[in-house]
């Protein structure tokens, strides 16, 4: 039996053991699908054959692409994946010479494509394979603005049955019992791949450090990056050089988007009470407003009647006043009048008394 | 419940949270309304001219 | 039927009906190819560049040019300011046509347009912020029909549908702005997934936040924009009250809009410097976001601040518009530019002359639109049978 099958082996078993016994909600520490298989790609064995793009077009029943897979001066150009290739091997010129590195879909453990979607299309499964459910999916392509490593791919040239189109670890084909291991890694002939449970495969990798001084960069990539992948990378070369990014970070997207997505809530929560608030707070100042208003309205209405009263009563007064002077005076007068009559009638009197005196 | 991933365990947290925030939002409205519809006027011989408008509405 | 004479149909040949038909039928043509030949067979988008214009222009800067609809509303009724109530109609409307506009561009940019409804109704993806999106643009073009409905009820002399709804409007309001809240700041925390994509000068875990309030900028100053558009071509459709009160909204406005700048200034730099990105400042990509931060922010901040002081309304006006290109030229920047910043000039993504055909298109129909319903609504005065019941 072949190390790697046996290891392939070891993981179909491991991912029916490493159902998430583990899981621990209560300390947000989420290890459950750590220990499910993976595969390790070992860059100092990979010779750029391309028969792993090979296998990998047949058992996914892909169309024959343009350049033939034996032809490999293809290798000369940066390629990526693409709606009909899942993988595909590149040539790195190095000091050291040529270096080859597959690529193809890392598996996440903590898929970016699956926190990203919006009908949830993808499920990280027990088995470490992402999967795609393209009954749901609207195609907004989100995924691929998410994806990290640059992996997702879409059928721009359909109209009505467009998908996403990417590395499945030949999931469907491997739970079926059609394969053992998957194509590219069954079909390697360089045993540059291997399928196992990803602790070990971790193991495994850092026993070849030590086997071999000075051949590797000491350092596993997809250990940590983004939070971990299924699929693992050493090589002899750093990472960067052979195309893999070293600035993505050990945060995994969840996390990256957990803070604007926590701030959600916190919206629903504080803006009906603030604008709220605010609103009532400007009601009760126009309401005082208008007390104000209407108070101030009634108090000077109170006070120009209170005014106009106090007119009238002045006004009255001197009415009465000027009548009673009018009557004064008429009495006045009249007394007047008849004092001066009297003393008239008085005078006349005492005239006709002296008169009479003289007559006799 | 069991989570493996993060992925999973905020797919739980985020659902029920949307729940939560269609119910706060039913709620807010209720309580506005509750909390604005007094049903009398102030029964106080020292305010005059008050307690009828229960400031919200047009 | 009354028989259309060769008059009839020579008054409808106006320079703007002859630019305008052109467009739409162009439109058609591309909307043709476009639903049977699939995303490829009209637009350059590839396996980099998932996202185009249609995004950047039609979905960011869309959304964000609609952002006058709560900004106004909830100025007039929340905050306070009653002088603008005359302004409230024609910014609900034109937030209701750009959202209805926003969803037309979204069906020619999915795959399969009739799966829109899948994330609200079939399975919910809650961890994803473009759920976030989807459900509160739906929810807020809601909302957004619901406010506008009255114009339409006085329209008709539908007077009972009428007076329910503007009952509500304190509800509408609210929501308005908690939605609005949510989606605008979501748009911006879509990039904040993709750390190692955007360049580092426009990416932030503020993003969100940055998004937010250059929205508020937006909206005001998209007000202010329309208005005085409004004012050359519609002028006949305007009340005495609207025309009183449209110096105030313009003055408070650009006085508002240069607060909200400020503020936006300086977030902006809190995000450089909390992330210690201050050294990228002098590279391409600095050059360029400087342009972008002083000639597009700092600029139309100091601009609104003179216009508003010496009561100069032309300037406000080319403010207005100024402020507005910023908003497009960093929702451009952050989805296109600065995306993918790390790969080689030759991959990058220049958009189709079909893309642009499209985006014009809706452009195009919501103007058309627009002027329909504000030559015939009561839209820019107000009906003389409600007179000042809102």
């Amino acid at each position: 039996m072949k190390r790697r099958s046996f290891l392939g082996l070891m993981g179909a078993a491991g991912a029916g053991l490493a159902v998430p016994a583990t899981a621990r909600a209560a300390a947000k520490d989420f290890r459950g699908y750590h220990d499910t298989p993976g595969v390790l790609f070992d860059g100092t064995r990979c010779i750029g054959c391309r028969k792993c793009e090979l296998a990998c077009n047949q058992v996914n029943n892909l169309p024959e692409p343009e350049v033939p897979f034996d032809n490999l001066e293809i290798l000369n150009t940066r390629r990526r994946t693409d709606s009909t290739t899942f993988t595909v091997v590149n040539k790195f010129d190095t000091p050291g010479g040529p270096v080859y590195r597959k690529n193809q879909c890392n598996h996440c453990l903590e898929p970016a494509c699956a926190s990203s979607c919006f009908v949830s299309a993808f499920q990280k499964q027990p088995d470490s394979a992402v999967d795609y459910d393209e009954t749901v999916c609207v195609g907004c392509r989100y995924c691929m603005i998410a994806c990290p490593f640059e992996i997702p791919t879409y059928e721009y040239h359909k109209a009505f049955t467009p998908r996403v189109m990417k590395c499945t670890l030949c999931g469907p084909q491997m739970r079926s019992g059609e394969l053992r291991l998957p194509g590219c890694v069954q079909v390697c002939p360089m045993e540059a791949m291997i399928y196992g449970p990803r602790n070990e495969l971790l193991t495994l990798a850092r026993r070849r450090f030590a086997a071999f001084p000075g051949r590797y960069v000491e350092s596993i990539y997809g250990e940590h990056e983004m939070g971990g992948t299924s699929w693992l990378y050493i090589s002899g070369t750093p990472f960067s050089q052979v195309g893999l990014r070293e600035d993505l970070g050990t945060k995994s997207a969840p996390e990256l988007t957990a803070g604007a997505l926590a701030a959600v809530p916190v919206v629903v929560g504080v803006w009906p009470v603030l604008l709220g608030g605010i609103y009532a707070i400007n009601k009760r100042k126009e309401k005082i407003a208008a007390q104000e208003q209407q108070q101030a309205v009634s108090a000077a209405l109170a006070k120009a009647k209170a005014e106009a009263k106090e007119n009238l009563d002045a006004s009255l007064a001197k009415a009465e006043e000027s009548a009673n002077r009018r009557v004064d005076n008429e009495v006045k007068k009249a007394v007047k009048e008849a004092l001066a009559k009297k003393e008239e009638e008085l005078k006349a009197a005492e005239a006709s008394a002296t008169d009479e005196e003289e007559g006799k | 419940m069991e989570f493996n991933s993060m992925h999973e365990f905020f797919m739980h947290t985020k659902t029920m949270t949307y729940l939560l925030m269609g119910g706060i939002l039913v709620g807010a409205i209720l309580w506005w309304q509750f909390l604005m519809g007094e049903k009398k006027p102030i029964d106080n011989p020292h305010r005059t001219g008050e307690g009828h408008d229960n400031g919200h509405g047009h | 039927m009354s028989t259309v004479t060769n008059d009839d149909f020579k008054s409808y040949l106006t320079p703007f009906n002859i630019v305008t038909g052109l467009i739409i039928i162009a439109g058609l043509i591309v909307t043709v190819i476009r639903f049977t030949g699939g995303l490829g067979a009209v637009t350059n988008l590839d396996d980099n560049y998932p996202w185009g214009i249609w995004i950047s222009f039609d979905l960011l800067c869309g959304v964000a040019l609609a952002a006058g609809g709560y900004t106004t509303a909830a100025a007039c009724y929340v905050f306070g300011f009653k002088k603008y109530h005359s302004a409230v109609r024609p910014a609900v409307l034109t937030a209701f046509l750009g959202y209805a506009l926003v969803v037309m561009a979204l069906h020619y940019d999915v795959g399969r347009p009739w799966r829109l409804p899948y994330p609200i109704f079939v399975q919910q993806g809650t961890t994803s912020l473009l759920f976030e999106v989807g459900l509160c643009v739906f929810l807020y073009l809601t909302v957004l029909f619901l406010e506008f409905l009255p114009t339409l009820f006085e329209w008709k002399g539908w007077r009972k549908l009428r007076d329910a709804l503007v009952k509500m409007t304190l509800v509408l309001v609210i929501f308005g702005v908690v939605l609005s809240t949510l989606h605008q700041s979501s748009l911006g925390a879509l990039y904040t997934i993709a750390p190692s994509k955007l360049h580092p000068l426009w990416y932030s875990a503020y993003l969100p936040v940055f998004f937010f309030v250059s929205s508020i900028a937006a909206g005001l100053s998209m007000v202010i924009f329309e208005g005085s558009l409004s004012h050359k071509y519609l002028h006949r459709m305007m009340d005495s009250e609207y025309n009183r009160n449209h110096d105030d909204v313009v003055l408070g406005f650009a006085k508002g809009c240069s607060w909200v700048l400020f503020g936006y200034f300086a977030l902006k730099m809190i995000g450089l410097t909390y992330d210690n990105n201050w050294s990228y400042l002098a590279s391409g990509f600095g050059a360029w976001f400087l342009v972008e931060m002083l000639c597009f922010v700092a600029l139309p901040a100091f601009l609104y601040a003179v216009g508003a002081r010496d009561k100069n309304f032309a300037l406000i006006k080319w403010t207005a518009i100024l402020t507005v290109l910023g908003i497009v030229v960093n929702r451009f920047n952050v989805s296109l530019v600065a995306f993918n910043y790390h790969l080689p000039s030759e991959d990058k993504y220049f958009p189709a002359m079909m893309e642009i055909i499209i985006s014009v298109f809706i452009v195009t129909v919501g103007v058309v639109v627009f002027r329909f319903v504000s030559t015939r609504m009561p839209v820019f005065f107000e009906h003389p049978e409600y007179k000042g019941q809102h």
